[in-house]
C-alpha cells in the first residue's frame, strides 16, 4: 500500500525572474507503506525539492501530493498536521538547534502538538533512546553537544512527534562511519517500533544498497527510475550516466568480470560480493 | 624533503568545557614539504583541532609546534609572524556556504589579496591564475550562490590559493558534496600537490579518500593512533573498526575473503590491485 504519493509534481524557482529554475518537471513517484526507500541524484537533481513536497513545505506548481490518497493541499489548514505525520529532517539539521536544552529542544515539535508533559517527557526519552542519546545530556544546552550528538538530537526533535513517515535529508552526511551506522540503526529501531515508513535522502550509494529497500533515481529534476535496490544497482551504466558514484563493492565485481571472472548474484554490497566469489570459488572446484 | 610541519609532545583543551579530558594530547609527528597526508578520526577524535592549531586559530596548551621553521609556541611569536604563517597555510573548510563572501566569483577569489592590500595588478593576476588552476576561468563572473557545491569548493580552493601558500588543509571539505563534486575537488588539490609541489593536508570521514594520499594519519581520543601509508594503516581493519572507522569497499571484500582463507596480502587499495589479487588468489586455486 502506498502511503504517500505524487502525482505529476512540478515546480520551479524564482518565477519570472531571470532566475527561473525548474526544480520538478512532472514527477510522479509513490511511497510503501511501512518500507525504506532511498532517493538519490547528483546535485540539482531536485531530491531536496522532492523532500519539501512531502510534508507540504513547498506547493506544487502543478499536480498533487497524496497522504493516503489524500490531497494535502485540499485543506490548507489541515497542513500543520500533515507535517506531525509526515516529520521532515533537513539537511544539517543541527544548525536549527535553538532550545535552551536539548530535553527542551527535543520537545519543541510535542509541546506545539498540545500533548501533556507527562507524555512529551517520555516521547523526549523514548525518541533519543532512537537516536542513542545518552539521558544524562537532556539537560545539557544544545551548543555543548558534539557534532554527531546535536545531528542525533535534531533527528530526534522529529522522531518525538511519532511521525508515520519520516523524511530525513541525507541524515549521516558529515558524520564518521560509526556514527552514520549507529543513526541508520536508530532510524530502523523507530521503523519497527512503530511501524513508520521512512524516506531518506543520501550520496552514498554504500548506504542505500545497506539501509533501503526501495530507491528513486533522480536526474535534472525528474524521476528516471524507481524501483527495488536490486533494480537500480544492477543498472551501474544508469548510475554512471546520472552523476553518481557506483558502490565500491560493484566497482570490484565489474573489474573482476573485466579479468574473466563473471560473479552471479547480488554485488552491490561487499557481503555480496563476498558471498559470490566463494561461490565462484567452490563451482570452479567442483568442475 | 625538507620538514614543514613539527609537532613536538603537542597537547591542547578546550577551557570552557569543565573536566574535559584534552581534544589532542602528547603529538608528535613530522610532515614534510609536499607531502600528501589524510589525517582519520571519528568525530571529536581531534583532528580538526590539530587542524586549527597549524594556523594558530587554537593555541597549543603544551608542548612545541614548528611549520616551515617558524616556531609556533614559541612566547614572543610576532603578529608579522602570524600573518605570514596564514599565508602559508590555507584551510578550506566543511560548508562552502560559510566561506563565500562576495556577490561574484571573481571579487570572493581576491577578498584575501584585498585585505593584504595587494596591488591591483598583481591581484588581477593572482585571481586569474587561481581561477585557472581549480578550472573555474569561465565563472569568474558569476555569482557563487548560483554554482554547484563542488564548483563552490574550488572557488574557495581559489581564494586560498591566490594567497599563494605552501600547504593546503582540506578540513572534510568534501563532506557536503555529491560523488562527481568529491572526485572534482580531489582532483583539483591532487593536480596542484602533483604539479606545484602542494602540501596536502586532507582531512576526512570518507576511507576511500583517504586511500588516495601517500599516508595516512588516524587521530583518536586525541592521540596518533596510526601512521603509515594506506596499506600498512587499512592492513589493520578489525582495530580500526573497533574505534568506529572502517576501511575503503574494495579493501573489506580482501580482508573478509583473507578470513575466509584466501591467501592475499594485507592491506590491498584501490579497486584494481584488488581485482588483480582476488584474481591471482582464485586462478592459483
Amino acid at each position: 500500500m502506498n502511503i504517500l504519493e505524487l502525482k505529476d509534481v512540478s515546480c520551479r524557482y524564482a518565477i519570472g525572474t531571470p532566475f527561473e529554475m525548474t526544480a520538478l518537471s512532472g514527477v510522479s513517484v509513490s511511497f510503501e507503506k511501512g518500507k525504506t526507500t532511498g532517493i538519490i541524484g547528483h546535485t540539482g537533481s531536485g531530491k531536496s525539492t522532492l523532500v519539501q513536497m512531502l510534508n507540504g513545505l513547498l506547493k506544487p506548481e502543478s499536480g498533487k501530493v497524496l497522504l493516503y490518497g489524500a490531497d494535502i493541499w485540499e485543506n490548507p489548514k489541515e497542513l500543520p498536521k500533515v507535517r506531525y505525520r509526515v516529520g521532515l529532517v533537513m539537511q544539517y539539521p543541527e544548525y536549527q538547534l535553538f532550545d535552551e536544552t536539548v530535553r527542551a529542544d527535543i520537545g519543541y515539535a510535542p509541546r506545539n502538538m498540545g500533548l501533556s508533559p507527562e507524555e512529551i517527557e517520555q516521547r523526549v526519552k523514548e525518541a533519543a533512546a532512537f537516536v542513542g542519546l545518552p539521558e544524562d545530556l537532556l539537560d545539557k544546552p544544545p551548543l555543548e553537544l558534539s557534532g554527531g550528538q546535536k545531528r542525533r538530537a535534531a533527528i530526534a526533535g522529529i522522531i518525538a512527534m511519532r511521525p508515520e513517515v519520516l523524511v530525513l535529508d541525507e541524515p549521516a552526511a558529515g558524520l564518521d562511519p560509526r556514527g552514520k551506522a549507529e543513526i541508520f540503526e536508530g532510524l530502523n529501531a523507530y521503523k519497527k517500533a512503530h511501524g513508520a515508513t521512512v524516506i531518506l535522502v543520501s550520496h552514498s550509494m554504500e548506504d542505500m544498497a545497506k539501509y533501503c529497500e526501495n530507491v528513486i533515481l533522480m536526474r535534472h529534476t525528474q524521476v528516471i527510475k524507481q524501483g527495488s535496490v536490486r533494480d537500480i544497482f544492477s543498472e551501474p551504466d544508469l548510475l554512471e550516466e546520472s552523476g553518481l558514484a557506483i558502490p565500491a563493492a560493484y566497482r570490484l565485481a565489474l573489474a573482476l568480470r573485466r579479468r574473466g571472472i563473471n560473479l552471479q548474484g547480488e554485488l552491490y554490497t561487499t557481503q555480496g560480493v563476498r558471498r559470490a566469489i566463494l561461490a565462484y570459488q567452490e563451482g570452479r572446484g567442483k568442475v | 624533503m625538507k620538514e614543514f610541519i613539527r609537532a613536538e609532545h603537542l597537547s591542547f583543551s578546550y577551557e570552557s568545557i569543565e573536566d574535559a579530558p584534552p581534544a589532542l594530547y602528547d603529538i608528535t609527528l613530522s610532515i614534510k614539504k609536499g607531502e600528501y597526508v589524510a589525517v582519520l578520526g571519528h568525530n571529536g577524535s581531534g583532528k580538526s583541532t590539530f587542524a586549527k592549531l597549524l594556523n594558530m586559530i587554537l593555541i597549543p596548551t603544551s608542548g612545541k609546534l614548528y611549520v616551515d621553521g617558524m616556531e609556533l609556541t614559541c612566547p614572543d611569536f610576532t603578529e608579522e609572524q602570524l600573518f605570514a604563517l596564514r599565508r602559508k597555510i590555507g584551510m578550506v573548510f566543511q560548508n562552502p556556504d560559510n566561506q563565500l563572501v562576495a556577490g561574484v566569483v571573481e571579487e570572493d577569489v581576491a577578498f584575501g589579496l584585498e585585505n593584504l592590500g595587494v596591488p591591483y595588478a598583481e591581484m588581477h593576476k593572482r585571481v586569474k591564475e587561481a581561477l585557472s588552476l581549480v578550472g573555474m576561468t569561465e565563472y569568474a563572473l558569476h555569482a557563487p550562490s548560483r554554482l554547484s557545491g563542488g564548483q563552490k569548493q574550488r572557488v574557495a580552493i581559489a581564494g586560498v590559493l591566490a594567497m599563494l601558500p605552501s600547504c593546503m588543509i582540506l578540513d572534510e571539505a568534501t563532506a557536503m558534496l555529491d560523488p562527481q563534486g568529491r572526485i572534482e575537488v580531489l582532483e583539483t588539490v591532487e593536480k596542484l600537490h602533483r604539479e606545484q609541489g602542494l602540501t596536502l593536508l586532507h582531512i576526512t570521514h570518507y576511507m576511500d579518500e583517504a586511500a588516495r594520499a601517500g599516508r595516512i594519519v588516524v587521530i583518536h581520543d586525541g592521540r596518533v593512533w596510526a601512521d603509515g601509508t594506506p596499506s600498512e594503516v587499512f592492513a589493520r581493519r578489525d582495530e580500526l573498526r573497533a574505534i568506529g572507522l572502517d576501511v575503503p569497499g574494495e579493501t573489506e571484500i580482501v580482508e573478509d575473503l583473507r578470513k575466509d582463507g584466501f591467501s592475499l596480502p594485507a592491506g590491498c587499495i584501490g579497486t584494481e590491485v584488488c581485482a588483480d589479487e582476488i584474481a591471482k588468489a582464485l586462478g592459483t586455486l
